[in-house]
């Protein structure tokens, strides 16, 4: 088998591995949470909690619990939720092209601006377009997306809409072209932040290379050795965080998606956490999970495309 | 047997003394918006509140801009639209909308007749025998008739159903325990359906409060046919997937983003619905809720502490409902030195309310006069609450001292070991309200008491496990009546959450169950909330909350009401308002 192959394949076997363990780890760490999903304010009486219960599968002991959960998945069934009684993975089908759609504007928006500004500051270093761009990569990477959120909801949705009288950007919702730049953008602007850094010091390293001043020497043009030369070999570290980045915007849609009001996973996420609501917990974590633990699969492959002299571990020539 | 024949008219009057809810639980839409301020506000209390009426005529935003239909926000998504399971307030305002049974509640929570023609009363007041109207339909074309009752009633009672409020069925409900059990069949229970429109149940005592229940959500009925074609598993999940009989229609649900509801164009009394289409939307942040209001996104919200301040100052105008349930000091009366009354007393004592409710909470909730709160129907008609007056206890220090050292004394607890934990809620405002109570303690008994946030899951827990001494706890009623606040402290009461026990009240409350007389029924439950209040000091009662609310200039005649929360187009006169 070529080692390549043995490679990825070992890889992806982890990547099952860690699944697995997320699954037992949640499993077994949300039912050590206090109350259960059907407990409030007023204690409901004790007959109908246990035929709810029973209703629910929760009246066995939980070994039992968990390799019949476990079951289900492999078949495909991830149960039905302890709060509105709906199964999870329609849930998860409904709300998760809504986080995707958001996630995606925002690593657009994230990556073509925070290349851009990191390009820009590394090639005018040490002038006020340097200056300004890190001022403002500082203030994306020090502002949680909630407070930004709530900025942009207030200067953008509302004083914008009371000066003009045209809402040009919806405060809340999800739907209409208006209601979907500002939470991309509040989602997008500590990834836009880190992007831009990272990108002006890997720039900063890459016109520095004897190869660049060979560049100049032949006579290239300066657009022609900043886009050719040294862009390419700077945007390699970028890609490198593109794993985590994903990450990061993912889970920072819990947040945005409260704010806005948004039905996408991550407001399904907080919301089942804090109802006690076991199957969608597990449900969502191991979708999540699943989720990220690909990203980096596939990252780990495109940097191995991207430069061939990167060594895969476990390869000897 | 001689029958009293009632003609619907004259109902209301005799037998509204007692109201029933469809507020359960804890955490609905209402309590949306409490945020906290940094420093204490002085004055938003109490002044310039306007009438529920006058909030379109001055208000300053002019709302959404769709041309029939209003927008409100329910914070969080209904967990159902099945009459049989709802359980929490944003199931049951918008099912409230959109399901009709016998009896509804109006604009001032009196249960008035909805799709019957007549009904009468058995002399032993157990049974209530109902004429239905014959012009209802549901949604899917067939009439309503008294089958959908039996089964709707019957589904909800069923083991298997495993319905929250079940109990409020088979508790009330002739057979209805054993019918749960399944020690019994259908056609043994006091419930009869001789002919489509003629329906009767037998309840297992006298209930003051009977008409009251049929407005309850699982007292509606449900279509069979529907029920059945659907699949107990999928209905009311969807949208299409629901079969209805009111005043709306649910024409869209896209989960956990908003619920509309359209006008039911085949429904009986159509004339009346003031408002085509009404669109819930679920935004939980209290920022972003004022936000969208002002940038007319919608048109009714609820408004918590800093935003009355704030709304105030640029002239918007608020309206105000107190809520008809208490909070209070709730002591673990297993616990040491909590078990001694004394003991209790004094950290009541030393807590200065007055400035508790203006400083800290100012949002206009109100200073306790006891457990049971005004607006909770007494005997002929009156106010339990006006009946009994207050019969809170003094702000009191210097008492509230010697109390402690007579009270840790009789315990046996040292003074100076005595570090009690108040647990209380991890929220800004709950912490607030922890530190100025902590603050207080030490201050005027000299304690220092240690403060345990938790998250609302985890301190329910620790309320009904007793695995608390101190903390602050409210009570929302299941019904309007007396007996829904003072039954809880009874022994054997499965929300009895400090473990209060005292043979004496026990006897007080069971007697007051059992007396026809309202006059004296009245007497016996002051009797026994002076016993628990002042004497036992078993809990001690804090505050009644304030929400405010305010409106957009769209829509006129919505009103909040203390059992129905807030109702979108349920009252006759709701409408919007035309330029």
């Amino acid at each position: 088998m070529p080692k390549q192959l043995q490679y990825y394949l070992k890889r992806v076997l982890y990547a099952v591995i860690t699944i697995f363990l997320l699954i037992c780890i949640t499993f077994f760490l949300m039912h050590l949470m206090p109350g259960d999903p059907f407990s409030g304010e007023k204690a409901v009486p004790a007959e109908i909690k246990a035929a709810l219960y029973a209703k629910y599968g929760l009246n066995q002991p939980l070994p039992v619990q968990f390799f019949k959960y476990v079951g289900n998945v492999l078949h495909g069934d991830f149960g039905v939720s302890l709060q509105d009684k709906r199964p999870v993975a329609q849930t998860i089908a409904e709300a998760f092209p809504v986080s995707a759609d958001l996630g995606i504007r925002a690593l657009i928006f994230a990556t073509i601006i925070g290349l851009l500004l990191g390009v820009v500051a590394a090639v005018k270093r040490g002038t006020g377009w340097d200056t300004g761009t890190m001022f403002l990569a500082l203030i994306g990477v020090s502002v949680p997306s909630f407070i930004l959120g709530a900025l942009l909801q207030y200067f953008l949705g509302l004083k914008l809409y009371q000066a003009t009288g045209r809402q040009i950007f919806a405060v809340m919702g999800w739907g209409p072209a208006n209601s979907k730049f500002l939470p991309a953008f509040a989602l997008a602007f500590g990834s836009m932040a880190s992007i831009s850094r990272l990108m002006r010091t890997s720039m900063l390293d890459v016109l520095n290379q004897d190869y660049i001043k060979t560049a100049k020497a032949k006579g290239l043009s300066r657009g022609e050795i900043i886009w050719k030369h040294a862009v390419r070999n700077a945007v390699m570290p970028v890609v490198t965080i593109m794993g985590p980045l994903v990450a990061a915007v993912l889970t920072g849609t819990f947040v945005v998606e409260n704010i806005f009001a948004i039905p996408g996973l991550g407001k399904i996420f907080v919301q089942c956490v804090q109802n006690n609501d076991y199957t969608t917990i597990v449900g969502t974590t191991l979708f999540y999970g699943s989720f990220l633990v690909f990203a980096n699969l596939v990252v780990d492959i495109i940097y191995g495309l991207l430069d061939p002299r990167i060594k895969l571990s476990g390869e000897k020539e | 047997m001689k029958r009293q024949k009632k003609r619907i008219g004259f109902v209301g009057l005799t037998l509204a003394a007692c109201l029933i809810l469809t507020s359960c639980g804890g955490g609905g839409a209402a309590s949306s918006a409490a945020p906290s301020s940094g420093a204490p506000a002085s004055s938003a209390a109490a002044t310039d509140v306007v009438k529920s009426d006058e909030l379109a005529a001055k208000s300053k935003y002019a709302g959404t801009p769709d041309a029939d239909m209003i927008t409100i926000n329910t914070v969080s998504e209904p967990t159902t639209l099945n009459t049989m399971l709802a359980y929490d307030t944003g199931s049951s305002s918008i099912l409230r909308e959109i399901v009709s049974g016998l009896f509804k509640l109006d604009k001032s929570d009196k249960p008035i007749p909805d799709l019957i023609e007549s009904y009468e009363v058995s002399d032993d007041k157990l049974t209530y025998t109902f004429k239905l109207k014959q012009g209802p339909k549901w949604s899917n074309g067939e009439p309503v008739t008294s089958k959908d009752y039996v089964f709707g009633w019957t589904t909800a009672m069923k083991k298997e159903t495993a319905a929250n409020y079940a109990f409020i069925l088979y508790d009330n409900i002739k057979g209805g325990k054993d019918y749960f059990d399944g020690k019994i069949k259908e056609d043994q229970l006091g419930i009869k359906a001789p002919d489509d429109y003629t329906l009767s149940i037998t309840f297992v005592r006298p209930i003051p409060y009977a008409l009251h229940l049929f407005t309850f959500t699982a007292y509606m009925p449900l279509n069979q046919k529907a029920y059945e074609s659907i699949g107990a598993d999928n209905y009311a999940k969807e949208a299409d997937k629901v079969v209805t009989n009111g005043a709306y229609k649910v024409s869209e649900w896209k989960h956990n983003d908003h619920v509309t509801l359209a006008k039911n164009e085949d429904y009986w009394d159509k004339d009346k619905i003031g408002i085509p289409k009404i669109k819930y939307v679920m935004l939980s942040d209290a920022n972003a809720t004022l936000n969208a209001f002002k940038a007319g996104q919608l048109d009714f919200m609820t408004v918590g502490k800093d935003h009355i301040k704030l709304l105030k100052a640029e002239g918007q105008p608020i309206a105000r409902y107190i809520e008809t349930g208490p909070w209070y000091f709730q002591y673990n009366t297993t616990k040491k030195p909590f078990n001694n009354a004394k003991v209790r007393q004094a950290f009541g004592l030393s807590v200065d309310l007055d400035s508790y409710v203006n400083d800290v909470l100012a949002d206009g909730s109100i200073k306790a006069d006891g457990v049971v709160p005004p607006g909770v129907a007494g005997a002929n008609g009156k106010d339990y609450a006006e009946a009994r007056g207050s019969i809170q206890p003094k702000f009191d220090p210097a008492k509230a001292k010697s109390l402690l050292a007579e009270g840790l004394k009789e315990a046996g607890v040292s003074a100076a070991g005595f570090k009690p934990v108040f647990t209380c809620s991890n929220t800004t405002s709950g912490q607030k309200d922890a530190a100025f109570f902590q603050e207080q303690w030490k201050k005027n008994l000299g304690v220092s008491v240690e403060l345990k946030p938790l998250d609302n899951k985890a301190r329910f827990e620790a309320m009904q496990s007793q695995n608390f001494e101190l903390l602050m706890a409210g009570w929302t009623p299941d019904y309007n009546d007396p007996m829904t606040f003072l039954d809880l402290f009874m022994t054997n009461n499965g929300n009895n959450n400090g473990k209060y026990s005292s043979k004496t009240y026990d006897d007080l409350v069971t007697k007051a169950m059992n007396e026809a007389d309202p006059e004296k029924r009245q007497n016996i439950l002051i009797e026994a909330e002076k016993l628990l209040v002042q004497t036992d000091t078993a809990v001690f009662p804090i505050y009644y909350r304030a929400i405010n609310y305010t409106t957009s200039q769209k829509f006129t005649g919505g009103t909040y009401t203390p059992f129905q929360g807030w109702p979108g187009d349920y009252h006759d006169g709701t409408k919007l308002t035309k330029k």
